[in-house]
């Protein structure tokens, strides 16, 4: 994805500084699209919440106090030059402060997709390594099978399926779903975060490991590799010194695209946990057309999104200039 | 997007408390929260479904179920409702009227306390009809009590208040037991409302969680658990999820393949509220050809209300008449059951010059059921060549064209009186299907000046009425269920399906 905008020679920190512009202009235009998105959605959120008893009049005064009879331009410039000053602006459908709402949320995704993160990395190379080493063994064609019906499954289906499994149905060792209270944070609740991670984890490292694994093979079986075993290296300094660094190497741009994917596998995921994060919040300010919560909701997840895949582009470029 | 902000604002402070919070706490471990259940300081655990709009406030316009739910817990009417359904007196104790109907004295409850420790009185009462009779306000109960002169609201001495109206109006005990229409201490709504209840508010996130505690100089009966917790969910299987891990013990949500699914299994019983709770299809008397009362006949004959029954509800209703419920107190009406009758239906949508008919019922499929009433009705009428089409859209889209879509569904959980004077005279908001009966608006007249011993006379004739001419059909009485773990004792089924208002005797077991 990177080839179109690869550094040239010798400007990289200018290839940085454009790379990190086009992703400013990226988010504008999100939140600009958003901005339309929700103005086409049906129903008014004046409407919304005053309910079906409340008169036109009553629900036009809540419009003007809200600032929805305002042009579009003048609605949408105040939002943007809230945000540029910090201030998310207040909740239409609850008028606390957005910043308010999101700040434990964001916590708590982060601590969801972090812990997931530091979970798929060593094990996708442990895997990966494992079973290239041991190509088309029986525990190679295991993982090759399972990974595939992973890849295919949504999150949710796993997510139910582990909820079925080992919260209600066979066993109940954990929770069937994984509320954090407000006020408190989310590791004081490890019981809670097993069955999200866990599904994020199994999700990202079906996908990775079986990355790690074709790299690792490739590696293997390159000039270099061959050349290292024909001139008598040991097995395993073949394995560590040569081919592992190049393998690791080549999967790093696939990681932080894994991260990326992650972020949005942490929206599904919460939701069918009931996890109180950014995902869920998002679903509820959508079905509440609580614009503001939405804008920043999906800010906070398209600037994580952008950041991994702009450090995928790096990794990638890295790899190339080597 | 938070690099180039220049001062601190309020994203700035929150992400620093957050970090500061994060590495200050680390090491921290999660408060004690366990209680000691079977003790009188226990906590009963509900879940609930999510409601991010929620305030405190119990005259906000648009309330959730889990904000009444909650609301029935901090706060108390003037009158309320038992669950057979029965008006007693609860923070009145005698209302006498003048005698054209036209004033009324209220004798308060002497030695109430609002759960801040101070003294109820008559000043809080004319303030809170005040704050409600405000239309500035939008409260959701404005429609009861419309008849009320806010200029006519006054404290005769501590313990009485008079209120004069702008019509003469008898049921007025009635009215004042409705949920919407709390008392709350002077002064405090909408910011901070104080009420009497037996719990007080201790912890509360909108769309989250709320903590109530008992409070213990409540005047009336002395909740037996310490802490009511309402956790909220996004889903109805979330709930389930809950409360089989045993992180619930009472799931306040269950449509009926859910309750079905969970009742019997390790512990888990089923409160089966049945009551007068209708779920129906509303036809606009605005538009052709449901200005016409041979089509609207015609569609109630072909329904199958035994089917819907069984396939809509999962059988957890009972079969209804083409009219509404909520008068428990009352004989049932003396009309005729009526039952699917394809040919019937068919001669009289010929003779209305409708043997074509076809269009769509609009649902929003907020109530487990809606969505399944529409497409067995849809079934149903497809056998004398009716076409419907079932127009699944979110909530807010059947919101914006509220009144104006020509067929949807609706729903009811209120009394007979308040649901004539809210839903069913014309020109109410929640009159949706514009249907004006002169004989149904005269007998609501009638209603409203008779004396309690005659209503039922009165609103049987209104029945008959609605069963002949009415706008809706209303094919079932729907149950309300809520599962629930068996070590919580004393729950009581609620024929209003609002069993959680009623915990005085509930208590939670080891």
């Amino acid at each position: 994805m990177a080839s179109s905008t690869a550094p040239r020679r010798g400007s990289p920190t200018r290839w940085l500084l454009g790379r990190l512009a086009v992703g400013l202009l990226v988010l504008f235009l999100v939140s600009v699209l958003l901005f339309l998105v929700t103005q086409a959605l049906p129903g008014d959120i004046a409407r919304i919440i005053l309910g079906k008893d409340a008169t036109a009049a009553q629900v036009a005064d809540l419009r003007g106090r809200l600032g929805l009879d305002r042009p579009l331009v003048a609605q949408y410039w105040h939002w943007l030059t809230g945000v540029l000053g910090g201030d998310l602006g207040t909740s239409l459908d609850n008028g606390r402060p957005v910043a308010d709402i999101l700040a434990p949320r964001v916590l708590n995704s982060f601590t969801l997709g972090l812990m997931s993160m530091a979970l798929i990395l060593p094990l996708s190379v442990l895997i990966g390594v494992f079973t290239a080493y041991q190509r088309d063994s029986l525990p190679d064609r295991a993982f090759v099978a399972v990974s595939s019906l992973f890849t295919a499954l949504p999150a949710f289906v796993v997510g139910m399926l582990l909820i079925a499994f080992f919260a209600t149905s066979v066993f109940r060792v954990l929770p069937g779903v994984s509320n954090i209270p407000p006020g408190d944070l989310p590791w004081w609740h490890p019981a809670e975060l097993v069955l999200p991670v866990t599904t994020l984890t199994l999700m990202g490292v079906m996908y990775l490991g079986r990355l790690v694994r074709a790299s690792f093979i490739d590696a293997m079986d390159s000039e270099y590799a061959q050349m290292a075993v024909l001139k008598g290296l040991s097995g395993r300094r073949v394995l560590f010194r040569h081919a592992l660094p190049n393998a690791v190497a080549a999967s790093l741009p696939a990681a932080s695209l894994v991260a990326a994917v992650t972020i949005t596998g942490v929206v599904v995921v919460e939701y069918v946990y009931s996890y109180p994060g950014l995902g869920t919040e998002l679903v509820s300010a959508v079905n509440a057309h609580d614009l503001p919560v939405m804008q920043a909701c999906v800010l906070v997840l398209a600037t994580a999104y952008y950041v991994f895949n702009l450090l995928a582009d790096v990794f990638t470029t890295l790899g190339r200039s080597r | 997007m938070t690099r180039t902000h220049h001062r601190p604002g309020h994203l700035t402070r929150a992400l620093t408390a957050t970090a500061l919070a994060a590495t200050t706490l680390a090491g921290c471990s999660a408060p004690d929260r366990t209680t000691a259940a079977g003790s009188e300081d226990a906590t009963l655990r509900i879940a609930a479904a999510t409601d991010p709009g929620e305030t405190l406030n119990p005259y906000a316009s648009n309330q959730s179920p889990t904000q009444q739910l909650r609301s029935a817990l901090l706060y108390e009417g003037l009158t309320r409702l038992d669950p057979t359904g029965k008006v007693e007196w609860a923070l009145a104790t005698e209302m006498t009227p003048n005698a054209d109907l036209t004033r009324w004295t209220i004798k308060l409850r002497p030695d109430v306390k609002f759960t801040d420790g101070t003294a109820f009185t008559s000043a809080d009462v004319v303030a809170s009809v005040k704050y409600l009779r405000d239309p500035q306000h939008a409260a959701q109960g404005l429609a009861f009590i419309e008849k009320i002169d806010p200029n006519a609201v006054e404290a005769v001495d501590p313990l009485t208040v008079r209120i004069g109206l702008s019509a003469p109006f008898g049921p007025f005990k009635d009215i004042w037991a409705n949920v919407l229409l709390p008392m709350t201490k002077a002064g405090t709504a909408p910011e901070k409302p104080v009420g009497t209840g037996p719990f007080a508010v201790k912890a509360f996130t909108p769309g989250r969680q709320s903590t109530v505690t008992r409070f213990d100089a409540y005047w009336g009966t002395r909740p037996m658990v310490g802490t009511v917790e309402i956790t909220e969910f996004q889903n109805q299987q979330a709930q389930a999820n809950a409360l089989l891990s045993d992180q619930v013990d009472i799931a306040s949500g269950a449509n009926p393949t859910i309750a079905r699914s969970l009742a019997g299994k390790d512990g888990i019983q089923l409160l089966d509220s049945k009551g007068d709770f209708t779920l129906r299809i509303g036809l606009n008397t605005d538009v052709a050809p449901f200005d016409d009362v041979r089509v609207r006949q015609a569609l109630r004959l072909l329904v199958d209300r035994d089917q819907v029954v069984a396939n809509a509800f999962g059988g957890y209703a009972r079969v209804a008449n083409d009219h509404e419920g909520g008068t428990p107190q009352c004989p049932a009406p003396g009309v005729p059951q009526r039952k699917q009758d394809i040919e019937q239906a068919k001669k009289l949508l010929a003779e209305a010059g409708q043997p074509n008919l076809s269009f769509a019922i609009t649902t929003d499929g907020l109530l487990p059921g809606m969505r399944e009433l529409a497409q067995v009705f849809a079934e149903n009428a497809a056998k004398a060549g009716v076409k419907v089409e079932v127009n699944v859209v979110p909530v807010p889209e059947l919101l914006s064209k509220w009144g104006k879509w020509p067929a949807f569904i609706d729903f009811n959980p209120i009394p007979y009186l308040p649901t004539v004077i809210g839903s069913m005279l014309p020109d109410r908001v929640g009159n949706a299907t514009h249907w004006d009966n002169p004989e149904f608006v005269r007998l609501a007249d009638e209603l409203f000046l008779a004396p309690a011993a005659g209503q039922c006379s009165i609103m049987n004739r209104m029945h008959e009425i609605e069963y002949r001419d009415g706008a809706t059909v209303v094919p079932a009485f729907v149950n309300v269920l809520m599962p629930y773990r068996s070590r919580v004792r004393g729950l009581v089924t609620d024929v209003n399906g609002r069993p959680l208002s009623f915990l005085s005797n509930v208590s939670v077991g080891s």
